[in-house]
């Protein structure tokens, strides 16, 4: 049997517009499909992420941007779908933000 | 001879009265399982410098009645500047603003290039065809593929292979090429791999049954690959799987 590209490019579009924000924290524990939430999540980060699609593959961008998030030092960041459902997480060596950068997070997902 | 047929006929009655007068039916159950898998492949962040340049909110740049635009060096908005500010470019303010890669994350330390979108192959040095509908890379002789940064965790990357079908053949420091360059992965043995820990300054050749020591073992913290064939046609038309080891 063969699932065709059709339907896992269906699939797609499905996670595509179910995907509602992306989100920075400040923990760095190791992700575990357990996880529901970042661990330290900042709430001033969260924001709409913007897809671009291609053949079984959503390619998300969160920015933070330099005016928002500053002084924090952020470690992780997860993507959310149906608003409040934790679709990834990953960590990150530290980066310590401030007013003179803007943080672009690209997450690339694709259905196999 | 009457009873007997009589007896004969009731007999089958009383059978077809058991089974309820109807033929057996046996269900044959098929079952069919595919799975479906959102993965997460990589996870790329970008730092950008916003020094010097005119920003609405900004305490710093961009303050209305201020002297505040651009950075001190004079490279400011202004209007009608050949070199500054120019509408529909991303001139604007000084030429310090820029993009610094700051991490490339494979999940789980292993970087997957499926060929369904050019964003980490090296357009630029890469001179083969890449086919993302069919999902496949081909390289005739001396042509070249070329990766971009597939992987930064900002501290040093001290060994890299490929991997057979993503099975992890050997998790020690140094490793070998645990396949036959020709069988497993590329169609044919007509094509040289190489790896860099330092964003292509250097190349380590990736032979089989050797070790692979990068140059720059304590410091190179950015991983790209380079496949050139040899002879032949070569089409990678399986995904490449490449462990990052620190």
């Amino acid at each position: 049997m063969v699932l065709t590209d059709s339907a896992k490019n269906r699939i797609r579009d499905l996670i595509n517009v179910d995907i509602s924000t992306g989100k920075l924290g400040t923990d760095a524990t190791l992700p575990t499909a357990s996880d529901s939430d970042l661990v330290a999540g900042v709430i001033a980060t969260s924001a709409i992420p913007t897809q671009i699609i291609g053949n079984k593959i959503i390619n998300s961008t969160h920015v933070l941007f330099s005016t928002t998030g500053n002084g924090q030092t952020y470690k992780e960041f997860g993507i959310y779908i149906n608003t409040n459902v934790l679709f990834n997480r990953v960590v990150f060596p530290d980066f310590v933000k401030n007013s003179s950068e803007e943080l672009h997070t690209t997450t690339v997902i694709r259905i196999q | 001879m009457n009873n007997v047929i009589g007896n004969i006929i009731q007999d089958k009655q009383a059978i077809k009265n058991q089974l309820g007068g109807t033929p057996n039916v046996y269900k044959v159950p098929f079952r069919f399982e595919e799975a479906v898998k959102p993965l997460h492949v990589v996870t790329k962040i970008n730092a950008e410098s916003v020094t010097g340049a005119m920003i609405w909110g900004s305490s710093i740049f961009g303050v209305w009645g201020s002297a505040s635009w651009g950075d001190t060096s004079g490279s400011s908005f202004i209007i009608g500047s050949p070199s500054f500010g120019i509408l529909g470019t991303n001139k604007l303010g000084a030429g310090g603003s820029q993009t610094v890669l700051y991490a490339v994350l494979p999940q789980d330390n292993i970087f997957t290039e499926y060929f369904g979108q050019n964003d980490y192959i090296d357009t630029v040095n890469s001179n083969g065809t890449l086919d993302t509908a069919a999902e496949t890379y081909t390289i005739n002789s001396t042509e070249v593929l070329q990766s971009g940064i597939i992987c930064k965790l900002r501290t040093p990357i001290y060994n890299a292979t490929f991997l057979n079908n993503q099975q992890i053949i050997d998790t020690g420091v140094g490793m070998y090429l645990p396949f036959t360059l020709g069988s497993d992965v590329f169609s044919g043995d007509n094509v040289e791999i190489y790896f860099s820990n330092d964003s292509g300054s250097t190349w380590v050749a990736a032979n089989e049954g050797e070790k692979l020591t990068f140059i720059n073992s304590s410091t190179g913290d950015e991983l790209k690959y380079k496949i050139i064939g040899f002879s032949g046609t070569t089409v990678i038309s399986t995904p490449l799987y490449i462990q990052i080891n620190q």
